[in-house]
């Protein structure tokens, strides 16, 4: 039984973990190259739940202003999932467009951009809310096509439920993660990236347009924003235009505790919070918004670095 | 004999602070120019201008014929236009080899996309590529530690590293900001070689900032000497080393001034 048990908290932590990575991956890419947290990618993320939504179901809520509307066609949910990610990848880049660049341009301070970012979330929620309403939206159970909802092993004497929808979150998140990875180590392009990351002048002044690599990244960004807002909306449910905010605190408790601005540590701060939010007994289950912060204090008081982020000292 | 790089009335102000008032100057194709000057004289202001990382705020840059002074660096980088800087800025977390191929991409005009994509012709452009950036890399002396990550090398090699990534741009002109600092007479006479090594090998025009005098005036044939940000003499080293007021900025005033 305790194995059974062991198993099935597992996989239930590692597959909200992954979607958490991916998600708070879009927050540390942008923080990379611009030194900057980007409030506005929690609303991304919410619409692209709202996007594959409306690509895979194609019918609109009751209130809103398009109440009652339906789409010509329908897509099949893994080609919505991606339409959907590809325009949050757009509203990313619109982002960079209308809350970043404009600043940076004029030579603002960081925190200037910060709050302007923030201003964008704003206006993208109240758009969600304005077109698709406030209620709740909720993927039909066939949205996978025919699946069966779970698989069951036999562990021991025990039971351990992989519901299909946790292996769908995993492995998108999975292959998500690799590519991410893959682009950024080997090609030139990922290359260049880490070139503008590491120092925008130098990386200008060896010809790599920064902007347009600034722009690639608010889209790469978008992209993993609004991949995860459909996994979360899928698996969960979309409780209202401002179910991201929730969300995105959580990956910003994600990305501290793996250290801000790294790629490995956002990727094991998000299964950290996954897995510890999974083994939380059940009677506590309901103070389980609470976890990711709590552990964010402790391991901050041992390492306020976070767990793979460089010190201070070393950065300079 | 026509200029490549012409430098007009250029001036900058920091607030109120004047870091180079109404500086003119012409480097010739191929030449080795020595922009020298005490410190906070406004030489790596006056670089800064050159590659477009400061706007100026009067006076011109021409290069190649081309008014320059608006553009954005990556476009006068692409036009080559390459430098190197007094305090070394490599990408320190990537290997030797990497650094060198960083400009590779933005030369070889890699879209965001393109190039994630690979066609044949660009698989190969990539192999020519890696093959100029690892020559590069051995012609600095590096040869042995492509791998090895840019922050872990020893002062002198990062040195020579950051002229082989500035040498990936396949420049036209170099510009070098105080390449010799802290070096001993034996590494600098190394690299003084070294300069007029790779002019003759890339055809190359070579603006370098120096303090060390005696190597600048057996480098270049033409210098410029700033002083408070004015130009207060140019010409041939012998000349200018002779010049009362560089004497001055220099040593202080003459005695019998």
């Amino acid at each position: 039984m305790p194995l059974a048990w062991f198993l099935q908290n597992l996989v239930n932590g590692l597959s909200i973990g992954s979607v958490y990575a991916v998600f708070a991956l879009g927050y540390t890419l942008v923080f990379s190259v611009l030194g900057i947290l980007n409030f506005a990618h929690a609303a991304v993320f919410t619409l692209g739940a709202y996007l594959t939504y409306v690509l895979a179901v194609g019918e609109f809520g009751l209130n809103g202003l398009l109440a009652g509307a339906t789409m010509p066609f329908k897509l099949p949910f893994a080609l919505a999932l991606l339409a959907g990610a590809v325009l949050s990848g757009l509203a990313g880049m619109a982002v960079e467009y209308l809350a970043f660049r404009p600043l940076r341009k004029r030579g603002a301070d960081a925190l200037l951009a910060l709050v302007s970012s923030l201003g964008v979330a704003l206006i993208l929620v109240n758009l969600i809310q304005y077109l698709f309403g406030a209620e709740i939206y909720s993927f039909p159970p066939d949205v996978l096509g025919s699946l069966p909802p779970a698989i069951l092993f036999h562990v021991g004497e025990g039971m351990v439920a992989m519901r299909t929808i946790q292996a769908v979150l995993f492995g998108v998140s999975l292959l998500l993660l690799i590519g991410l990875v893959w682009f950024i180590q080997f090609t030139k392009q990922g290359k260049a990236l880490r070139a503008v990351a590491e120092n925008p002048d130098t990386a200008s002044l060896l010809g790599i347009s920064v902007d347009t690599f600034t722009l690639g990244t608010f889209f790469l960004s978008g992209l993993l924003g609004g991949m995860s807002g459909t996994l979360i909306g899928v698996s969960f449910g979309l409780s209202g235009p401002y179910f991201g905010v929730a969300y995105g605190l959580k990956a910003l408790a994600v990305i501290v505790l793996g250290g801000l601005g790294s790629i490995p540590g956002t990727v094991l701060g998000g299964l950290v919070i996954g897995l510890a939010e999974a083994f939380l007994p059940p009677e506590l289950s309901s103070y389980k918004e609470a976890v990711a912060y709590a552990l964010l204090f402790a391991v901050l008081l041992a390492r306020p670095q976070g767990l793979l982020g460089k010190s201070a000292e070393e950065k300079v | 004999m026509s200029a490549i790089l012409a430098v007009e009335s250029l001036s900058k102000a920091f607030g109120g602070l004047m870091a180079v008032t109404d500086v003119s100057f012409e480097v010739r194709e191929g030449e080795i120019f020595g922009l020298i000057g005490p410190n906070g004289a406004g030489k790596t202001t006056l670089f800064n201008m050159l590659t477009g990382l400061a706007k100026p705020t009067a006076g011109t840059v021409h290069f190649l014929g081309q008014d320059i002074s608006g553009k954005a660096p990556a476009a006068i980088a692409l036009m080559g236009l390459a430098r190197t800087f007094q305090n070394i800025r490599l990408f320190g977390g990537m290997s030797v080899l990497d650094n060198v191929r960083v400009p590779r991409h933005a030369l070889d005009g890699a879209s965001l996309w393109g190039g994630v994509f690979g066609s044949a012709s660009s698989r190969r452009r990539e192999r020519e590529a890696l093959a100029q950036a690892r020559a590069l890399v051995e012609l600095v002396g590096l040869g042995g530690r492509m791998d090895t990550p840019a922050a872990s090398l020893p002062y002198g090699d990062r040195r020579r590293l950051e002229i082989a990534r500035a040498l990936a741009l396949s420049p036209k002109v170099l510009l070098l900001d105080e390449p010799a600092a802290g070096m001993n007479h034996a590494e600098k006479q190394d690299l003084s070689r070294f300069i007029r090594d790779i002019r003759d090998r890339f055809g190359l025009t070579v603006l370098l900032i120096e303090h060390n005098v005696p190597m600048v005036m057996g480098l270049c044939r033409s210098v410029a000497v700033l002083n408070f940000g004015q130009l207060i003499a140019k010409g041939e080293p012998e000349a200018v080393q002779a010049d009362p007021a560089v004497i001055e900025a220099y040593l202080g005033v003459a005695a019998d001034a």
